[in-house]
């Protein structure tokens, strides 16, 4: 086999055929040169560097990490570096919740302020099904405000209506309270009613929605006091926008521990309304406290669905190491 | 092989394979073949390297460039780039590996400490960064504050978005109470220093650029009117 070897010195690109460069170099002059050269040849050159500009646009756009020609680093070298050159760094809760704190000591605010995430939330479902946007009531294992939400019972029995009371509803009653809560007179943040009343609160339906009581949402059944203690002490959040959850978890002032077993357990409860088979249901998790910017929290040991898995394949390697040898 | 200036077409990168149509018979050791004029300039093309994916060059840099890397890194680059920049200027080598094994006992010493280390790519993009800014820190005036090493880290942070860990800092020697101008020195890796003029200023919630434009124009118009009165 023989091998050509063209030249590759002067790659000049805009060299023509060698009689048209006389005739340029003849006519000596160089506005000439731009204008009498054929069209095809400036049509190829063009296309290919439209093709050429459009894709490094879109690199461009796409690789926001790390400068162009950088070996893709997302941990910084140097101790003092620029943050906007490496990606964006994720943080255990932990050391996260220590950060915030060391945030209000060093800026001078007030110790006092709440702590809250923003999830944000994988909806889709199989083939072009998505999960609907929810709204749902936890409740917290460490509370840290005083207030406590407005519940309406709804009961015909006196004892449960004596129960209620004691419990500390805003407002007990049975059929009267449907008609003034269809004119707008009461003002209550959470409905609760008994199975016994249900025929009587289907007017109702309209004009509460989502309130509505139903046994999917703890809000009717016969414990009256623990449906109590959920619904006046409980978190209310909702999925904003699609894929968004933004709330409020607990203060500064309490210690890590309990900050992360209320956050432990709204992730819990927010992974209930997706089934653990299509993947995880949290994408990101962002915590930040009243005056301070979003840490970017690791999701390892957050979420309920990992050790469901890790169980399952424990079993699934006993199973094969108990056919193996059956089998040999 | 052609000589460019035989035909008139020139072209540039690239070797074109070749193979010859007929066999070219076997001539007694230590003589030339025998070529046919006319069935042994008969070739086909087997195939041409342009057509193939461009492939990296792996070289050795003897020089910190731009980019790329300092003295003895080991860097993948186009050949074009490698070939008519690097290679000719003596910025890098070759990668064989006697200049592999060259350059690791080099940066063995380096880290030994026998040599002195380089500032890394980074690093230089850092000090570039840091010579042209200012950092403004806002402190209250409720509350009783000195200015340490870790606050003024926090605000470089948040202002600058500089990650600048409290070690690397020094401040002036009197403690600094008060509003007023003063100056802080960063150290970038344990080898340059760089002074970096820093502003101690009321503390201000953070506000839009619109916002601040408004209060710009709010306040402009005021001057208009007071001048217009007087």
């Amino acid at each position: 086999m023989f091998a050509f070897s063209l030249a590759a010195l002067a790659p000049y690109r805009g060299w023509l055929f060698p009689r048209l460069d006389q005739r340029l170099a003849a006519a000596a002059a160089p506005a000439l040169v731009s204008v009498a050269l054929p069209a095809r040849l400036y049509a190829a050159a063009a296309k290919t560097a439209k093709k050429s500009s459009r894709k490094t646009k879109q690199e461009e756009t796409k690789k926001n990490k790390v400068t162009r020609r950088w070996p893709l680093m997302s941990k910084p070298v140097d101790d003092v570096y620029l943050t906007w050159y490496y990606e964006r760094p994720s943080y255990d809760v932990e050391v996260a919740l220590g950060m915030l704190k060391k945030f209000q000591e060093l800026d001078f605010t007030n110790p006092k302020q709440y702590v809250y995430i923003n999830v944000f939330l994988d909806m889709a479902l199989q083939k072009k099904k998505k999960v609907d946007p929810f709204a749902s009531i936890v409740l917290l294992p460490y509370r840290f405000t005083d207030e406590m939400n407005k519940v309406l019972v709804f009961t015909e029995d006196e004892q449960e209506a004596e129960i209620a009371r004691e419990n500390g509803a805003a407002v007990v009653g049975g059929v009267e309270l449907i008609k003034w809560i269809l004119e707008d007179e009461i003002q209550v943040d959470f409905y609760v009613a008994v199975p016994a009343i249900m025929p009587k609160l289907i007017p109702l339906r309209s004009k509460l929605k989502r309130k509505y009581p139903s046994t999917k949402k703890n809000s009717m059944g016969h414990d009256i006091p623990k449906m109590l203690q959920l619904f006046r002490e409980g978190l209310e959040y909702m999925v904003e926008g699609e894929r968004l959850i933004k709330t409020r978890i607990a203060r500064l002032d309490m210690p890590t521990e309990q900050i992360v077993a209320n956050l432990k357990t709204v992730i819990h409860d927010i992974c209930t309304f997706k089934p653990l088979t299509y993947g995880p249901f949290v994408q990101k998790l962002v915590i930040r406290s009243s005056t301070s910017e979003g840490l970017l929290l690791n999701l390892d040991g957050l979420l309920p669905q990992m050790e469901k898995v890790e169980e399952k394949n424990a079993e699934d390697d006993e199973e094969k190491h108990v056919q193996e040898p059956v089998s040999t | 092989r052609r000589s460019p200036g035989l035909s008139g077409i020139r072209s540039w990168g690239g070797t074109v394979v070749v193979e010859r149509w007929w066999q070219v018979p076997l001539s007694k050791e230590g003589q030339q073949p025998r070529l046919h004029p006319r069935r042994h300039r008969i070739y086909r093309l087997v195939e041409d390297t342009k057509h193939l994916p461009k492939t990296n060059l792996e070289l050795i840099l003897t020089q910190s460039v731009e980019d790329l890397g300092n003295r003895g890194d080991v860097v993948s680059v186009k050949k074009s780039v490698g070939r008519n920049k690097l290679l000719p200027q003596g910025l890098a080598v070759y990668a064989s590996p006697e200049n592999r094994k060259m350059f690791e006992e080099e940066k063995k010493l380096r880290q030994e400490g026998k040599l002195e280390a380089l500032q890394t790519q980074s690093g230089e993009k850092t000090i570039r960064f840091l010579k042209s800014c200012r950092l403004e820190v806002g402190m209250k005036n409720n509350v009783k504050w000195e200015l340490n090493n870790e606050i003024v880290a926090r605000h470089f942070f948040k202002n600058l978005r500089v990650f600048v860990p409290p070690h690397a800092l020094k401040l002036p020697e009197e403690p600094i109470t008060r509003w007023g101008e003063y100056w802080c020195d960063v150290t970038v890796n344990g080898l340059e220093t760089v002074r970096v003029p820093m502003s101690v200023v009321k503390f201000l919630r953070p506000k839009t650029k619109r916002y601040k434009h408004w209060l710009a124009q709010q306040q402009a118009q005021l001057a208009a009117r007071r001048e217009a009165l007087l």
